[in-house]
């Protein structure tokens, strides 16, 4: 892959910089920076090597941009009213076809969605692929190289068979992952559209993660779903609004699947804290909301950093800032992949420190 | 301004009589008393001039023959002595650096010893900024953190940053 030489040592100096001020909780936007390394609960966190830590993962994470507006929002919902609402989740499930839609071809092309007529809230997107690991724990799992990490984590972990798609052919009884765009760098894996003939011709299936999807611009996701090795699809708000840790998910399939997760939404006990707050979210923001507000902003810091912006609108693309390490899991190699959300969260603070000009 | 907080354990009376220590950094004295579980002492001589190069020196400072008492087979049975347990400069933990460190009595230097038995005084040599002198003579030590010059720089040029707004 392409890499620019960034401007290392201004990245290097903003990741101290953000680091600190997380631990000495002076951001602009109080938060979780720091999912590799919270710290301690008891103190301040702005020894060297509680700094030295977050520094190194500062960028790294896929989360969401911290928007002041939604955040001011979400915390201003009412959503216990939620937990007596018996059509919460068949709510939140209707909602997010019609929002899809609202904004399809747009920044993104969805061809034949309507093709999805089984939709399931999803405990985040990784219930969704839990359960498909359960429903197929006796085949072969196959995913690309750079792909999400949780995936292969979890497969050795539970000793399951695997293998990247990279090192073999596609075989009958595997089993495809794919994000689009690809988790790695934001834009469609290059070999997807090879996968899917693949796919097609031996009869296997490919889950696709939509999970980026409302953060790409550019129609980068273009996609005709009628492939019948599609059958499922998942989405997610997770890495769009700052609610991941609300796990706000749904999966679409063509055919109904009966694995606990479907299980758990016919007999209406999912979680409806989440699928209310998913509801009132869409209900008040377009699913580009941040590619609109914050895509300017991605190029201003691209230009600044010499980094490549992707088309991810939090995302871009360089060489590494720091050594290589892969944070959570062997597995997590995205070291070429940075974060801007918190460039875009910290523009108050990063004026202040002049590493921004308006 | 600098601090320095000494941990000790282990504190052993004898005839009722309580250890004492005296700590000198640089030949000048910052602590002469009862050795208690921790003591922190401020470098209030230097004010903000702290010498790059220190010697830190704990004398166990009442420490007599008469304090260590045998029975008939020469078994010690009661005796007047200490451990130091923790030495923290400015907030920061020297660690496994603490073992290198001399225990000099009258007659020999034992090296890594943070046993107070014998009439004498604990030596240690640090550097200060002490963050900068842990992180480099770790790697010295394990070779294991080559950025760790480049690493303190941008720590210190946050602090500076951040202080100024």
């Amino acid at each position: 892959m392409e890499t620019l030489k960034p401007n290392l040592k201004k990245i290097k100096s903003i990741a101290w910089a953000l680091s600190l001020a997380s631990g000495k909780q002076c951001l602009d936007i109080p938060g979780e920076y720091t999912w590799a390394y919270p710290g301690s609960i008891n103190k301040k966190n702005i020894e060297f090597n509680d700094v030295r830590q977050r520094f190194k993962s500062i960028f790294s994470s896929g989360n969401s941009i911290k928007d002041p507006e939604l955040i001011d929002f979400i915390q201003n919902c009412q959503l216990n009213k939620f937990l007596l609402d018996p059509w919460t989740v068949k709510t939140f499930e209707e909602r997010w076809i019609e929002w899809l839609k609202e904004s399809n071809k747009q920044t993104y092309n969805l061809k034949n969605l309507e093709l999805f007529k089984n939709l399931c809230y999803s405990q985040g997107t990784q219930e969704s692929f839990l359960n498909f690991y359960i429903t197929n724990r006796h085949k072969r799992f196959r995913v690309f190289k750079g792909e999400y990490w949780w995936h292969m984590d979890i497969w050795s972990k539970l000793n399951y068979n695997w293998k990247f798609i990279e090192e073999d052919d596609i075989k009958e009884n595997d089993v495809c992952i794919v994000s689009y765009p690809f988790a790695l760098y934001g834009k469609k894996h290059e070999q997807f559209g090879w996968l899917v003939e693949q796919c097609e011709k031996v009869g296997t299936e490919i889950l696709v993660d939509f999970i980026y999807l409302p953060n790409s611009m550019n129609m980068a996701v273009d996609i005709d779903l009628s492939a019948s090795c599609i059958n499922q699809i998942t989405f997610s708000l997770s890495k769009t609004f700052p609610v991941q840790c609300a796990k706000v998910a749904i999966r679409l399939s063509k055919s109904k699947l009966r694995d606990p997760m479907q299980m758990s939404n016919d007999e209406n006990i999912s979680n409806r804290i989440s699928a209310g707050l998913g509801t009132e979210i869409m209900n008040n923001f377009p699913i580009n909301y941040m590619v609109k507000k914050y895509q300017h902003l991605q190029l201003e810091w691209c230009k600044k950093l010499n980094l490549q912006p992707t088309n991810v609108v939090h995302f871009a693309i360089g060489e590494s800032y720091c050594e290589e390490e892969n944070f959570c899991s062997p597995f997590n190699v995205q070291d070429n992949r940075y974060n801007l959300g918190m460039l875009y969260e910290n523009q108050n603070l990063l004026t202040k420190l002049g590493f921004y000009e308006k | 301004m600098s601090l320095i907080e000494l941990k000790f354990k282990n504190i052993n009376l004898s005839n009722n009589k309580e250890p004492i220590v005296r700590v000198v950094i640089n030949d000048n004295e910052l602590i002469n008393e009862t050795v208690k579980p921790r003591l922190v002492t401020p470098l209030s001589f230097y004010d903000d001039k702290i010498p790059e190069h220190n010697i830190l020196k704990i004398y166990f400072a009442n420490k007599e023959n008469s304090d260590t008492v045998l029975d008939y087979n020469n078994n010690i049975i009661e005796d007047l002595n200490f451990e130091l347990e923790q030495i923290i400069i400015d907030g920061y933990d020297i660690k496994d650096l603490i073992w290198n460190s001399q225990y000099v009595t009258k007659t020999e230097k034992i090296q890594s010893c943070l046993f107070f038995g014998p009439k004498g005084y604990f030596e240690f040599k640090f550097d200060m900024p002490v963050l900068k002198w842990i992180l480099k003579t770790n790697h010295e030590k394990h070779n294991n953190d080559p950025n760790w010059e480049e690493d303190y720089n941008y720590y210190t040029e946050a602090w500076k940053l951040l202080n100024q707004i």
